[in-house]
């Protein structure tokens, strides 16, 4: 999958070393990890990036005339959306929040993005069997690979 | 500019002249040879064309033809046989047949009082045979079925694949075992049915214009703000938007545009976000039957059956109107708690930016696709006066929108979806071979025995039986294979010449998709969508609201069929 262009991508400002990522979707199911992830950058003082990743992998399904460039500018106003929703949470509790927004393979973006940005933590949801978007063994293989590849702290929450 | 016009309509005027006098001269002369003509039937009475008629002479070929569309053949003949006259009929998947003429025939070949002979005989009813490429063809249709249904491959690779199957086993097979034909290449492109290819591409073409104007945005946006919080109304005009679009667009362009807005209304109103969007998904399955070209498989059904886009709106439209009411009526009891709790207002940045993500994007480009489009509608019903058919319109209003807005034409072409265009090639080369083989004649067959004369038993049958199969079966693929068993049960039925029965495939294999999750591409791009913004919807929950939803509308659509008819 491609990454959004420079028309549809959303990017937070660059971290460097400090600052706490959480990589969500949104949604009642992610409540705990969004939670967390407040508290997290509340109790470090540093700044927290809502990462959302839309993943358009569910298009295979669609035979008919969709179009993959449609899905991504309309998931990425949504994800801007719901992750406006959080950033407003989180400033509510007094921590500096901010979000961006990518597409392509979640595994692939979520690397790429913590490469980019060297945040200090990264707070990723624990799966619950009906609503996880990854399940539990994949979690774990991705948190090794994340904490090998780029060397930032990963809270499962 | 003037003077080249004035040349160009002088050689289109001598052209045409030439083509009405001369040509009838030379087709309708009269043949001086001796003439032998009759008529192949299948044993259903179905007209078996493209068999080798060939005539002998003893051991002499004398004569050959091939039958045509309507099953009749003529043959004119070299000679009068001076041995043994022999006509032996053959075609693939069909006993051999023989006739040897008696001295009676060889008399009318000879002919009297100057005039050339000619010999009629009777209709011959050939028998079909069971070959080995009967298995295969049937095996492959039903592997491609199973490869779509478990996603094991992409629909349009296990449609080619299907066709590769089918042209493998026909070429490298038959050499070895003449049973293992299937059907050629230039048969297999008599099979695909060129309409609906061209009716599909045109209105990808506008609708991949149309889908980047933020039009259906924009008016989710201000049915939020029209009803205030009233959850009920909003979900009303949602249904009824989604149901208006997806009869003019596909379902699937459809719900990708209605599913990322929607959700954020319902997150702007703490409400839940699937009891907007099933509702939605609901409404759009069943909306995109209003006519002819919101689904493919309407847009097949037209096709095949030489349905006009009026025919669609007179017999189908009010029976669709009817269904979304009682949908509405169903939602509105299901989700009423839902409904009933509504969540404060936005804070003032995401109501701005909610508005942001809802506004017209191109609103020149939506006011010159708004004027073509409804130039369209206006074609697509007026338009069968003249003969002009739904695919020409689609194609005329797609050049002309194009011409007009001047984009990119690159980029348009590769909005195109060539991979769903491609499905449709392979897919029409499969259900071909379906039909080359006889499977498709013996269902027919099994079909009609079942029913016997009765009209309404089958509206009855023929619409639940391709609901449920359209609930875990591509409904595409199912329609596209039941469209000559239709075809015949219309032929035989007494009362079924209105064409009825293909108004009940429609609804049951449309509205159908709403009994499951995987019943539709629509509900798997919805569900996809809200699984990303953190709200799955289970195959459990969808068939919960689903299933009965189905058995709702699909009842209502039927029951408008057997009123209207």
């Amino acid at each position: 999958m491609e990454v959004f262009d420079e028309k549809n991508r959303t990017e937070a400002h660059p971290i460097g070393d400090r600052g706490v990522v959480c990589a969500t979707r949104g949604g009642q199911g992610s409540e705990p990890t969004v939670a967390a992830a407040i508290a997290t950058a509340r109790e470090r003082g540093e700044p927290l990036t809502f990462l959302y990743i839309a993943d358009l992998e569910f298009m295979r399904h669609a035979l008919m005339g969709a179009r993959t460039d449609l899905a991504a500018e309309e998931m990425r106003k949504m994800g801007e959306f719901i992750m406006l929703t959080l950033v407003e949470q989180a400033q509510k509790q007094g921590v500096e929040a901010d979000f961006a927004v990518r597409k392509g393979r979640f595994r692939d973006e979520l690397i790429a993005y913590l490469q980019e940005m060297r945040p200090s933590v990264l707070v990723l949801g624990r799966p619950k069997p009906e609503t996880a978007y990854l399940d539990p063994d994949t979690l774990a293989r991705l948190i090794e690979e994340i904490q090998t590849q780029t060397g930032v702290s990963v809270i499962s929450a | 500019m003037h003077k080249h016009a004035v040349w160009i309509l002088t050689i289109s005027l001598v052209l045409a002249l030439f083509l009405c006098l001369g040509l009838p001269r030379d087709v309708l002369a009269a043949d001086p040879r001796p003439t032998i003509g009759g008529r192949l039937l299948d044993s259903h009475g179905e007209p078996v064309y493209h068999a080798q008629v060939s005539v002998w002479d003893g051991n002499d070929l004398i004569g050959e033809a091939e039958s045509n569309a309507d099953g009749s053949f003529l043959v004119i003949l070299e000679r009068v046989p001076q041995r043994e006259l022999r006509v032996h009929i053959r075609r693939p998947h069909f006993h051999d047949w023989e006739w040897i003429g008696d001295s009676h025939a060889l008399r009318q070949l000879q002919g009297s009082g100057g005039e050339s002979g000619y010999l009629f005989i009777p209709d011959v009813q050939m028998q079909r045979r069971v070959t080995i490429g009967f298995w295969v063809a049937v095996s492959t249709f039903v592997g491609l079925l199973i490869l779509i249904a478990l996603e094991k491959l992409h629909n349009t690779l296990s449609a080619l694949l299907g066709m590769a199957v089918i042209f493998l086993v026909s070429y490298i097979g038959a050499p070895i075992n003449s049973d293992f034909f299937i059907l050629d290449f230039e048969r297999a492109l008599q099979y695909i049915n060129f309409e609906v290819f061209f009716l599909v591409l045109g209105m990808m073409i506008v609708i991949s214009v149309v889908e980047g104007t933020g039009i259906f945005q924009w008016l989710s946006y201000w049915a939020y703000r029209i009803a205030q919080g009233r959850v009920w109304l909003l979900s009303i005009v949602l249904m009824s938007l989604t149901g208006l679009a997806s009869a003019l667009l596909d379902n699937v362009t459809t719900m990708l545009l209605m599913t990322p807005i929607s959700l954020q209304i319902a997150l702007a109103l703490q409400l839940n976000p699937l009891a907007l969007l099933i509702p939605e998904v609901l409404a759009s399955n069943v909306g995109g039957i209003a006519t002819m070209v919101g689904t493919p498989t309407n847009i097949l059904i037209g096709s095949y059956a030489n349905l006009s886009f009026s025919d669609f709106l007179r017999n189908l439209t009010p029976g669709v109107l009817l269904s979304h009411v009682v949908l509405i009526a169903y939602v509105q009891i299901v989700f009423r708690k839902e409904y009933r709790s509504v969540g404060t207002a936005l804070s003032a940045t995401l109501e701005e930016k909610l508005a942001e993500n809802a506004r017209i994007t191109r609103p020149v480009e939506l006011r010159k696709a708004g004027v073509v489009f409804i130039g369209m509608l206006v074609l697509f019903v007026l338009g069968e006066r003249i003969h002009l058919g739904p695919a020409v319109t689609a194609l005329i209003g797609a050049i002309l929108l194009l011409v007009w807005i001047r984009p990119n034409v690159d980029e348009i072409l590769v909005s195109v979806d060539w991979t769903t265009l491609l499905f449709f090639i392979g897919l029409f080369v499969c259900v071909g071979a379906l039909e080359e083989v006889g499977f498709i004649g013996q269902i027919a067959t099994a079909l009609g025995n079942l029913v016997g004369e009765h009209l309404t038993f089958t509206v009855v049958l023929l619409t639940y039986a391709a609901a449920l199969l359209s609930m875990v079966v591509a409904n595409i693929p199912f329609t596209a294979a039941m469209l000559p068993v239709v075809a015949y049960l219309t032929r035989h039925l007494p009362g079924a010449e209105n064409y009825m029965l293909f108004y009940a495939l429609s609804i049951g294999a449309a509205m159908g998709g709403n009994g499951s999750l995987i019943g539709a591409s629509a509900n798997l791009v919805t569900a996809g969508i809200a699984e990303r913004a953190g709200y799955p919807i289970s195959y459990k929950d969808f068939m919960r609201y689903g299933l009965p939803s189905m058995i709702l509308t699909v009842t209502v659509g039927m029951l408008w069929l057997l009123f209207h008819f």
